[in-house]
């Protein structure tokens, strides 16, 4: 039986956590450390399992989306239109880029506080702040993007007549559109990111990050390593959706740059 | 008076840049007439303003002294009867090779739009590579379908900037056959600027030997042999013997008659 | 435009430009950057004067937005008390340790893995799986097990940066142009001189991003931290003035993390340009 090389490949990666995982089993179990430290491999999947049953589990995940979804749709959006118009004006660069750029490397977690004073404990800071981590990326990314078109292009298109809005949906949109996707696939990661902050500094009972906290609070170490691997895996599946989104798409293999 | 079509004459042009409080002279009393329906190659080694005069011609530099006219009237910016061949082939990478000839095509209805890539890709021998991209494609197919781009739009004279210089040498002996083909076919005014005296040779009715700072004129050759062109003719020699003199390239032992 | 970008290739006078306009080669970016900052000041002092307008017209309630003014006030009173710096202090002495900590730790890390693909086989799904474990889930654990004190902060920061340290560590050493490698090779060094003089310099470009990157992500985690977990520190004041409704106070900590979030940036982005400017120097000359 001949093992392809990509299964010896895996095989190969998966010694080590393998491994990790049974040296986990035998140490958790032994009552050397006490089990609200850290839980053993089976308590976990039993976890899983009975949360996963009761129908609570779908909704807290249901709502975390959400969340996620309609920051990181919003964010990606006007990031997008920002980053679009400070791109193709150089006055729109001048006149919102110095104060873009100062606010943009304040740490969002500062804000927080206020946020939370104005808008008060509800649903709307929480989406607020992942829509302005999904911001920052895109606008910066299209910008990017944008300013890096060749002139040779630039050059092509005058000696064709394509001016205005025809130039740039159809020659300086295609062209940066490699790093607009990467800066849509950052915004995917910080979204995911800041909902866990949002869950955490805004409080609120629907939501995974809510189900670590009380994990936390109970001392239950297993819940909280199953909310974490759900995030994990939720923000490994949009990803990947993400990007096979724009493979599919990606029309002349721009973006990726197999042939 | 009028001018066949296709005729495009530089009277006294000249052209300075300031570099660093110098001025530069790029383009220093140029006068020249492309005969409507002529091939003529610009030659001269890199620097000399002959890719210059090539934008002047095609409407990107608009900052000169003196005049340059199309069937006689000023050259006031690109147009559609001037198409452009670059060095490097400018195909979008996003557009496949129906679309990237389509390019300049856009007030046209879908039906003529098709019989018009099709035709020209059957031209440059492409015919069925319409679904292609960019990438796809070895450097003398993309420079095939860019000069079937800038043919597609039917101009009056066909502008091509060292066409074939990032061509490996075989292919651009191939190329430059398709060329002179592609000429004789269509029957339209070509000006070529290149730096390989045997191309310029090979093809053109008239050569422009430029030297350069400042840019001048240094002799016309006009060429009244017959095509297709041998290269190994006694003829062909002496005329590049000459040529190589111009550069100071001259052979020591010229070319000696057998008899 | 298009005239100074073909000039110098045009008729091969790139050397000698560089020689000659090095003067205004450095008081042109100056003047650029001013003549470039001065459009953009406009929408600045519009901000401000709109944070000053709007609470004295009674539009938003002044005790949820104090006018600029007040804040202000309360900002130099509170730098002037020293309480703001102590504050300041304690945050960036948190990064510091933390990032230090971790650069200590994952650079190497990293060039293991980025150099020895054995190694790399064995940990690189555990470390994929690992990297994107959220931060501010975790960030509760770590106060748990390691109490309120220095250590936990520390420890998050020291984790939070070390993904983006070993991340940029691996890409910058298997991005070593492999020209180099071959002639080093080609040149019979010893694998240890292999890698101190040719893979460890060619991959300091990377490893500075990865710095920066993860000196951004330290500030950015201890501030999250304080807030949560502290008794002192910028995100502790912050919280604390939220806490007591003591509202310019809390405006001032904001502001205060403002201006210390922009210096280190600006400061990382200024070592980062010095510390790479070597590339630079040679991909220019290649053009």
């Amino acid at each position: 039986m001949t093992i392809s090389n990509k299964t010896k490949a895996f095989l190969g990666s998966s010694i080590v956590p393998l491994l990790l995982v049974i040296v986990w089993q035998y140490v958790a179990s032994s009552g050397y450390v006490a089990s609200f430290i850290l839980p053993s491999p089976n308590q976990i999947i039993k976890t899983f399992v009975t949360n996963f049953v009761e129908k609570e589990y779908a909704l807290h995940i249901a709502a975390s989306l959400k969340r996620v979804l309609i920051g990181f749709l919003i964010g990606t959006v006007s990031g997008f239109s920002f980053g679009l118009l400070m791109g193709l004006s150089r006055t729109a660069e001048k006149i919102f880029g110095p104060f873009f750029n100062v606010i943009r490397q304040v740490p969002i977690i500062g804000f927080i506080p206020l946020i939370i004073m104005w808008f008060g404990v509800t649903e709307l800071p929480r989406i607020i702040i992942i829509t302005v981590a999904a911001f920052y990326p895109v606008t910066l990314n299209t910008f990017a993007g944008i300013r890096n078109v060749p002139k040779e292009y630039f050059e092509l298109s005058s000696v064709y007549g394509y001016k205005g809005l025809k130039l740039i949906r159809r020659i300086v949109i295609p062209a940066a559109l490699p790093s607009i996707t990467t800066g849509i696939t950052l915004a995917l990661g910080m979204s995911w990111a800041m909902l866990m902050a949002a869950e955490l500094f805004i409080q609120t009972y629907f939501g995974i990050g809510t189900r670590i906290q009380l994990g936390r609070d109970k001392f239950n170490m297993a819940l909280v390593i199953v909310g974490i691997i759900t995030v994990g895996a939720l923000g490994f599946f949009m990803t990947t959706i993400v990007e096979q989104l724009a493979k599919a798409l990606d029309r002349g293999k721009i973006i990726r740059k197999e042939t | 008076m009028s001018v066949a079509k296709g005729t495009l004459e530089i009277r006294n042009l000249s052209k300075s840049y300031v570099v660093d409080n110098n001025p530069l002279q790029i383009l220093k009393n140029i006068n020249i007439t492309f005969p409507a329906g002529a091939f003529v190659s610009i030659l001269g080694s890199s620097g000399c303003g002959k890719t210059t005069l090539l934008r002047i011609m095609l409407g990107l530099e608009t900052s000169y002294e003196g005049d340059a006219l199309i069937d006689g009237e000023k050259i006031e910016g690109p147009g559609s009867n001037r198409g452009i061949v670059f060095q490097d082939h400018r195909l979008l990478p996003w557009l496949t090779v129906g679309e990237n000839v389509a390019f300049g095509l856009d007030k046209l209805n879908r039906k003529t739009k098709k019989l018009l890539v099709d035709e020209h890709l059957k031209l440059v021998g492409l015919s069925g590579f319409e679904g292609a991209y960019p990438a796809q494609l070895s450097g003398g197919m993309a420079q095939r379908v860019a000069i079937a781009r800038a043919l597609a739009n039917k101009p009056e004279i066909l502008l091509l900037d060292e066409p074939l210089g990032a061509l490996d040498a075989l292919t651009r002996m191939y190329m430059q056959k398709e060329l002179e083909r592609l000429w004789e076919f269509e029957k339209i005014t070509m000006i070529m600027v290149t730096h390989d005296v045997d191309e310029a040779i090979y093809l053109s009715d008239k050569i422009i030997i430029m030297s350069s700072r400042p840019g001048i004129i240094n002799k016309i050759i006009n060429i009244p042999s017959s095509r297709p062109r041998d290269r190994a003719s006694s003829e062909f020699m002496q005329i590049k013997a000459e040529i190589l003199n111009e550069f100071h390239l001259g052979s020591e032992y010229p070319f000696a008659y057998a008899i | 435009m298009s005239e100074e970008l073909f000039v110098p290739s045009e008729v091969g006078l790139k050397s000698r430009s560089i020689d000659i306009s090095s003067y205004t080669k450095q008081l042109k970016p100056l003047f650029a950057v001013l003549y470039h900052w001065s459009f953009g000041i406009p929408l600045v002092l519009v901000f401000f004067a709109v944070w000053e307008a709007l609470p004295r017209l009674g539009i938003i309630n002044p005790l949820f937005l104090p006018p600029f003014s007040t804040t202000l006030k309360t900002l130099i009173d509170l730098t002037l008390s020293g309480e703001l710096l102590s504050h300041s202090l304690v945050s960036l002495q948190r990064s510091a340790a933390g990032f230090s900590l971790a650069l200590l730790i994952a650079v190497p890390f990293g060039f293991l893995m980025g150099h020895f693909v054995q190694f790399e086989k064995y940990t690189d799904l555990l470390v994929q799986s690992l990297r994107n474990v959220s931060l501010f889930a975790l960030l509760p654990i770590f106060l748990l097990l390691l109490g309120l004190g220095e250590s936990s902060k520390i420890a998050i920061i020291f984790y939070a940066a070390s993904w983006q340290i070993l991340m940029n560590t691996i890409n910058g050493v298997k991005s070593v142009d492999p020209i180099y490698i071959k002639a080093a090779r080609s040149m019979g060094v010893s694998d240890f001189e292999l890698f101190t003089k040719v893979i460890l310099p060619a991959s300091i470009p990377s490893i500075v991003i990865g710095a920066r990157l993860g000196a951004n992500v330290s500030l950015m985690v201890v501030i999250a931290a304080e807030m949560i977990g502290a008794k002192s520190g910028l995100g502790f004041f912050i919280q604390n003035a939220e806490f007591n409704f003591l509202v310019p106070e809390m405006y001032a900590g904001v502001l205060t993390l403002a201006i210390v979030g922009l210096t280190v940036n600006y400061l990382l982005v200024w070592a980062e340009k010095k510390m790479t400017s070597w590339k630079r120097d040679v991909s220019s000359a290649i053009k």
